[in-house]
């Protein structure tokens, strides 16, 4: 198993996703006499080992059941615990293409955080490609750098602990593309400019607030970046559900006649102009007009019997629909991306 | 990474100017049009990209550095002027249109025309400073032909396919695209099935984060898929190698195999001829049936073509050899075109132009009957057609396919109920649509079907903002909607 390869089988000491429902998931090392409790009773890693990926694993206990997943990025950035605030996978996806990533490019990141995105840009410049990352706390550099090894990528990232605002990244040259998340990126940006490559290349800065994103586009364009946009993206969430909205009960519809069957061209007058034609239709054609009289009548008569219950005709409205959440995840940062094409 | 910012001829390159985006092919003394001015892109061939040229009469000159004129964003006022006296009724500047267009052919161009302008603006002081920056900032648009030239990447292409034709690419914005390939892992070396209406933009920006390591297989409506897109992104011909095709027409007919891999299967198309004479004795087989052109749909043609297509399926589950599924899905596959069907050896008539002839020959009984005479270009062509097919065709049963990525204007849930059996388990799936409604019924069965987790639709918001001192605010317009996205994992049947 790899963050960048997929593989059929379980085995040991692979990193695997359980998946217990909607946006419920956990994550542990598979390692054969382990136990994991979840919600549903407990999974012995032993019962993984061997297993393909996806299949559903029956909880001792037999309260329910749950899925081993193979680990992505993006479900890692659902489960990993976090150590910092981390950026989620709709702001992951934009600085993926905003800073033209491939496989094979070079990217500089500060700070590392929790290492959500750092697997999402390592997934994305594999096989050849290469991730500086850095962060100024001793712990999360160790964690990140344990991490990625047990993920089958460490020999994609070198991971240091550096405060780059105030000694900048030590690498010059070297990078197609740089990603800030810093609480004062502004005073990185011409340390950034330094890691990239001679002929230019992208930067992204990623601030939760407006301040930050004016000082650091200012900064930006007196250091000779152009392009300089500020976006912001925020992810709807729909869930699909059969809506059932009763019929509202306004009274009686009003029917068309009162009278006798077959007697019709006296009410004519009285009826809309749509009824009009219709049964002027009816009119002309001899054959069924008895049997629409009879039909019609027992329409009245049913909406009179109706009338009496007290029912409607109507059905309500019956059908599948979109429903958005009471609450849902709004903003998060800004992304403030630009190009550099001279020194 | 040097060699490549620089602009080789017959490369696609972006031309910038403002917000406007426009794609072409960098070709010797080939014009391109850009907000209606003609001219050559010969001089920027061999320089860097990212550089920014002024377009002259024909042609084009480069815009050194220090000619460059600032984006003029920097005023910082104290002062504030507004415009309680400013009545607009265009009489504020004093250069007629006509002027203006005379002092730019006696030359003068750049800051001094510009300047002139403002000059001539009876208004211009009485401006707020800021007005003042925007006014001239617009002056210089209009003005100033400059534009930059830059190497295409997704980024681009998808900004610019969606302002420009967005309804060729289902309306798929970009910040969509960008959650397609995180939502489907798309990496390198892996294994992708595509359902896409997007003239390739999509096909391009899966491939493109791929890096050509891996394979890609779509599955195209119609006769040919329409690649137009991918023209743009550059990829040589080794790039272009991951990329498979097979018609969306015959996906009812794959199965999912287990036991052969594609490329012991490869192995036993490989011999050329002893294809060619199997097609020939199973052509002359069905030439009795086939007097005139396949696509004219006539009973006997129909009733073939299902014979055939059921003895395909029935020998495909027994694994029969390939040749023989091969001719027979090349008749269904042709059918479509008009290139007819019988070669005799013995009629070797030499012709100079391409066209398939219709000869008239006396057949044993002495009846006069019709053949058609295929000639060896087009019967080569055939050939490597049947090849690729076949190819595309042992890929998909195969299975194991790590994601599966439909965006298609045609409805999406016959296609994704079919396809994912394709796909391993533990693998993502996801489904674009440009209005939610379909999507719903996706959802409703997928739930029932009780082989995914994780089922999500997601649309995105996306608002740009303007970064400027005491000017930060969003912008004024938005995009309305960038689509729905139907996400989920496979998991192994319950």
């Amino acid at each position: 198993m790899s963050f960048i390869s997929y593989s059929e089988k379980i085995r040991e000491k692979d990193t695997v996703i359980l998946y217990l429902g909607l946006d419920d998931t956990l994550t542990f090392k598979v390692k054969a006499g382990n136990t994991h409790q979840t919600k549903y009773g407990a999974v012995r890693h032993s019962d993984l080992i061997g297993k393909r990926y996806g299949t559903k694993v029956t909880c001792v206990g037999g309260k329910g059941w749950v899925h081993v997943l193979h680990p992505t990025p993006e479900l890692w950035t659902i489960t990993l615990p976090h150590r910092t605030q981390i950026i989620y996978s709709i702001d992951i996806s934009m600085i993926t293409l905003q800073l033209d990533l491939k496989p094979g490019s070079v990217v500089c990141e500060s700070g590392t955080g929790s290492g959500s995105l750092s697997h999402a840009l390592i997934r994305t410049i594999a096989p050849n490609g290469h991730l500086y990352s850095f962060d100024y706390h001793n712990q999360r550099v160790e964690k990140a750098r344990q991490e990625f090894d047990d993920h089958g990528i460490g020999h994609l990232v070198t991971v240091e602990c550096r405060d780059v605002c105030k000694d900048g990244f030590g690498l010059d040259h070297i990078a197609d593309a740089v990603f800030l998340d810093l609480p004062c990126p502004y005073d990185v940006i011409e340390a950034a400019k330094r890691t990239l490559k001679a002929p230019g290349g992208r930067m992204c800065s990623f601030s939760p607030c407006i301040e930050q994103v004016q000082k650091t586009c200012e900064k930006m364009s007196g250091c000779g970046f152009v392009e300089i946009t500020t976006i912001e993206c925020i992810a709807r969430n729909y869930d699909v559900k059969t809506v059932q909205l009763p019929a509202p009960d306004m009274g009686p519809v009003e029917t068309e006649t009162r009278t006798q069957p077959g007697i019709n061209s006296n009410d004519i007058s009285s009826e809309t102009p749509e009824k009009e034609t219709n049964k002027r239709k009816l009119d002309s054609e001899s054959d069924s007009v008895t049997e629409t009289s009879d039909s019609a009548c027992k329409t009245k008569k049913v909406d009179s019997e109706q009338e009496v219950k007290g029912h409607k005709s109507l059905s309500g409205f019956n059908s599948k629909c979109g429903i958005l959440p009471k609450e849902t995840t709004g903003h998060t940062g800004f992304l403030t991306v630009a190009s550099l094409y001279t020194f | 990474m040097s060699d490549t910012l620089k602009i080789k001829e017959g490369d696609y390159v972006i031309l910038k100017k403002g917000k406007n985006l426009v794609l072409a092919q960098a070709l010797c003394k080939r014009k391109v049009n850009l907000e209606r001015k003609y001219f050559v892109l010969d001089p920027l061939i061999g320089d860097n990209y990212g550089t920014s040229w002024e377009i002259t009469k024909r042609s084009i000159k480069k815009v050194e550095e220090d000619q460059k004129s600032d984006d003029g964003d920097t005023a910082e006022s104290t002062e504030v002027g507004d415009n309680r006296n400013i009545v607009d009724d265009n009489t504020a500047q004093k250069l007629s249109h006509d002027e203006i267009l005379a002092l730019k052919k006696d030359g003068m161009k750049g800051e001094k025309l510009i300047e002139q302008i403002v000059e001539n603006s009876a208004t211009f002081k009485e401006k707020n400073v800021y007005t003042q920056e925007k006014y001239i900032k617009k002056k210089k648009a209009k003005h100033l032909p400059i534009f930059t030239i830059l190497k295409p990447t997704t980024r681009l292409l998808c900004s610019m396919y969606h302002a420009k034709t967005s309804p060729k690419i289902v309306l798929l914005r970009y910040d969509t695209v960008a959650q397609i390939l995180a939502l489907g892992n798309v990496h390198a070396n892996m294994k992708a099935l595509v359902v896409e209406s997007c003239t390739g933009l999509l096909l391009g920006a899966i491939m493109d984060r791929m890096g050509g390591l891996g394979t890609l297989v779509q599955l195209f409506n119609g006769d040919a898929p329409t690649r137009t897109a991918l023209d743009g992104f550059n990829f040589s011909e080794e790039h272009m190698k991951v990329l498979h095709s097979f018609p969306l027409n015959q996906a009812n007919s794959l199965r999912i195999k287990t036991g052969k891999t594609s490329s012991e299967i490869g192995q036993t198309v490989e011999p050329l001829p002893a294809v060619t004479e199997e097609e020939k004795s199973c052509d002359e087989e069905a030439r009795p049936c086939k007097k005139q052109k396949i696509d004219s749909g006539s009973e006997n043609d129909n009733q073939q073509g299902a014979k055939t297509l059921s003895t395909s399926e029935t020998e495909g589950q027994s694994e029969v050899s390939i040749e023989q599924t091969c001719t027979n899905k090349d008749r269904i596959a042709d059918s479509n075109s008009d290139v007819a069907m019988a070669t005799d050896t013995k009629e070797s008539i030499q012709v100079s132009n391409n066209m398939d002839v219709d000869v008239p020959i006396e057949g044993d009984d002495g009846q006069l009957k019709r053949k058609w005479i295929v000639y060896p270009e087009r019967q080569a062509r055939r050939e490597k057609k049947r090849k690729e097919l076949d190819a595309a065709r042992c890929i998909i049963e195969e299975g194991n396919f790590d994601v599966l990525i439909i965006a298609s204007r045609f409805e999406p849930c016959p296609m994704v109920m079919k396809l994912l059996e394709f796909l391993s388990p533990s693998r993502p799936f996801v489904v674009y649509c440009q209005c939610i409604e379909p999507l719903y019924e996706c959802f409703s069965k997928l739930r029932e079907s009780r082989e995914v987790v994780n089922m999500k639709i997601t649309e995105t918001w996306l608002r740009e903002y303007q970064v400027l001192p005491a000017r930060t605010h969003p912008m004024n317009t938005m995009s309305g909607s960038g689509g729905y996205l139907l996400t989920g994992i496979k998991v192994a049947k319950t």
